[in-house]
């Protein structure tokens, strides 16, 4: 069989995807599995005894959810600063159209890296109300477009500065916003400036709050009776948990489900990110985020079978959306390459079935809703 | 405006209703199998339910529901419950309690979905439920007509962002808990503004016109009114939830009385709490109000009519809060049952199935 051509994002995502995995904590050697992963708890050095008798360690859960954490909030950070960076340089140089490859890319790669932290709409990103100011998106009254046009009639210094930005609509603050400046024929320089610059403001914001002295890890880590958050480590490993779950249903039912729209009809232009063609690089970044924190947060405290299984579903489902070779937007319009989207989804909506079915109950906390879930 | 054509149907029904209840017969609720209490529930399985009780904890009936509930409402005359869905709601569910039946299920109109609680008019004619109108990102009192199958006859605006619970006071007026929080279902239950949160207690009167409006000062407007009761000298006290900072001990109990400001009530035990207080409601004597904190496992009372405060117990998962008019203390939901009292201590009444409540309890 033909290997399907890629397109531009897909290449991008390649790369994304070959960044270097997270580094094991663990100063012993462990025994690997065929996927080359550890076949025992990293924290106590020791195998896992056969199905249904380990013991979950969730003080060891949290250590390594938060240094995943780190990781993908740290790289948020750092993308978006130097997206801020390659367009002050290239508004400095000329700031003509077409945006070089350079502010094009990172952009992309901003981003691609606020794709995983999608999933964690709770503590700092809540707090912040970030999932609106970074991603205005469903967009379904045009918010972005008419800020932008209100954006454009003000004056050049107010649109270059980031403070001024961080006071107007959610829906100019984040990526949609850029995408739609980067395409324009005469960019907006002073905007994009300014947009990029608060961007960087609260990207770096969203990384202290977790994980500055007093922040939302240590309020993780002091779990307990006297915790304002979390009485116990096992509360917190729920909230990841739920937070993976979130991510899977934003990719099935958001981001496939509004492109796909009924099965007579797609729409398109409902895809996320549909101009630049990241519909789904986003979807597979937010994929491998939560891959990560199966494979590296919850590690080997999830019951050996389960892990390689449920890690294996993740794999299937990245193949299958390399599988589709074309753009969201496109694959949905024509139903012999809909198939395709409709497959990934279905396969995220299986692995969203996995969860629930292994790894909730191996660790120990899908039991069931109680009235401390709280309304 | 298509409020101001909702808004006078309103009227025009709420009128119409008024005249007919000039008849209106006693309450229907000796027919409902001896429940007195209500609560949304759940199995380990996931099965969820809605409870009926008796004053002696047992199940009266027990009606399955297509997914989690949160508050039901009692009509006045009738005996019929409606139980609404966790937000965001896409049920609300009618119930026939003497047979246990489904009498009607209420879908919500295009663009909007539940919030969770509703009530009756005092004549029973209409229901009103708390709603997002999710895409605008506004607040909605839809509006039921209960002699018509239940028809949706129109809606107003509930005068701030994400309703919460909505109290039939005794003047007949409504107070109105707008948590400030805005929500999507694209985001399921994610909070998206609390940076610029904005709740208030809104009265709205029975015609649906908002009469007052109450907000947190500056500095406290991260504290979300969620739920709410009335007290015996017609004070509105209200549940809070902190959306702040978790290590701010900020107040979660609070009273209004109207034109006046906001007077939040301190209490030595408010941290156990956890920033979240579930719900409020006053003792069958009327001399104390309970709030219950689900999330920290406690029970805080105030007196209701000093609002001093009276004492607290530690009750795992202490959720629903309820009185009946022929007891003095309070019922509250916990873990395993239910705890009958008050501050001079709570007496735990198993429930005879491994049942997790939700939220509330509503006295029938």
């Amino acid at each position: 069989m033909k290997r399907p051509v890629l397109f531009t994002a897909a290449g991008f995502l390649l790369a994304f995807c070959a960044a270097p995995a997270l580094a094991q904590s663990s100063a012993t050697a462990p025994t690997l599995d065929a996927r080359g992963l550890p076949t025992h708890n990293a924290e106590l050095g020791l195998p896992y005894e056969p199905e249904g008798a380990g013991q979950t360690d969730h003080d060891a859960i949290r250590r390594r959810v938060l240094d995943v954490l780190a990781q993908q909030f740290g790289t948020f950070r750092d993308r978006t600063a130097s997206m801020a960076q390659e367009i002050d340089a290239w508004c400095a140089a000329s700031g003509a159209a077409p945006a070089p490859q350079a502010v094009s890319e990172a952009y992309r790669a901003a981003y691609l890296a606020w794709a995983p932290l999608d999933s964690y709409q709770f503590g700092p990103i809540e707090a912040r109300g970030a999932a609106l100011t970074v991603n205005f998106w469903p967009d379904k009254k045009g918010f972005v477009k008419r800020g932008l046009a209100m954006l454009h009639g003000l004056p050049a210094e107010t649109r270059a500065d980031p403070a001024e930005i961080a006071h107007l609509s959610a829906a100019i603050q984040g990526f949609p916003a850029i995408e739609r400046l980067l395409l324009e024929s005469t960019p907006d320089c002073p905007s994009l400036t300014g947009i990029s610059g608060n961007l960087t403001r609260i990207a770096a914001e969203l990384y202290d709050d977790w994980f500055a002295p007093e922040g939302w890890a240590d309020l993780a880590r002091s779990a307990g009776p006297d915790n304002p958050v979390y009485l116990s480590a096992e509360e917190f490993t729920k909230q990841i948990y739920t937070a993976l779950d979130f991510g899977l249903i934003r990719i099935a039912e958001a981001r496939l489900s509004r492109p796909l729209g009924e099965p007579t009809r797609s729409y398109p232009r409902r895809a996320e990110a549909w101009r630049s063609e990241l519909s789904l690089a986003l979807i597979d970044a937010q994929l491998t985020g939560i891959g990560q924190m199966i494979e590296f947060g919850l590690a080997g405290d999830i019951i050996e079978p389960s892990r390689n299984w449920v890690l294996r579903v993740v794999d299937q489902a990245h193949e299958r959306i390399g599988r589709i070779g074309m753009p969201l937007h496109e694959a949905v319009k024509a139903p012999q390459t809909r198939i395709r989207a409709e497959a990934v989804q279905t396969k995220i909506r299986y692995l969203q079935l996995q969860l629930a079915q292994d790894i909730g109950p191996g660790l120990g906390v899908d039991t069931g809703f109680s009235a401390a879930d709280g309304d | 405006m298509a409020h101001g054509l909702n808004r006078r149907r309103f009227l025009a029904a709420g009128a119409a209703a008024g005249l007919a209840a000039q008849g209106l017969s006693a309450p229907a609720w000796a027919a409902c199998g001896g429940a007195v209490l209500l609560s949304a529930a759940s199995r380990p399985d996931n099965a969820t339910w809605i409870i009926g009780l008796s004053r002696e904890g047992k199940i009266a009936f027990a009606q399955p529901t297509p997914d989690r509930a949160h508050a039901a409402a009692a009509h006045p005359a009738r005996a019929e419950v409606i139980a609404f869905a966790r937000r965001p709601g896409r049920f609300a569910m009618v119930i026939d309690c003497a047979s246990g039946k489904l009498l009607a299920q209420l879908d919500p109109a295009a663009g909007r979905h539940f919030y969770g609680h509703g009530a009756f008019t005092a004549d029973g004619a209409l229901l009103l439920t708390t709603e997002n109108a999710f895409d605008e990102g506004v607040g909605i009192i839809g509006i039921w007509d209960t002699s018509d199958g239940y028809r949706r006859i129109g809606e107003v605006p509930s005068g701030g962002v994400g309703p919460h619970q909505i109290l039939r006071l005794s003047s007949g007026a409504f107070a109105v808990a707008n948590g400030g929080i805005q929500t999507h279902p694209d985001f399921g239950r994610a909070k998206l503004n609390l940076p610029s949160m904005q709740p208030n207690l809104t009265y709205l009167s029975e015609a649906g016109a908002i009469l007052e409006q109450v907000a947190p000062p500056p500095h406290l407007h991260h504290n979300s009114i969620r739920h709410l009761a009335q007290t015996p000298d017609g004070r509105v006290a209200v549940a809070l939830q902190w959306q702040g900072s978790p290590l701010q001990n900020a107040p979660l109990t609070a009273w209004h009385r109207r034109g006046e400001a906001l007077e939040f009530l301190e209490h030595p035990q408010n941290a156990r709490l956890k920033t979240y207080a579930g719900s409020i409601a006053l003792s069958g004597d009327g001399a104390v109000l309970g709030v219950t904190g689900p999330k920290g496992g406690a029970v805080l009372f105030f007196d209701a009519q000093t609002g001093a405060p009276l004492g607290w117990s530690a009750q795992a998962e202490a959720a629903g809060a309820a009185a009946l008019a022929d007891q003095s203390g309070l019922i509250i939901t916990v873990k395993g049952g239910l705890a009958i009292g008050g501050p001079e201590g709570l007496t735990p009444l198993a429930v005879d199935r491994d049942l997790s409540w939700d939220n509330h309890l509503i006295a029938l």
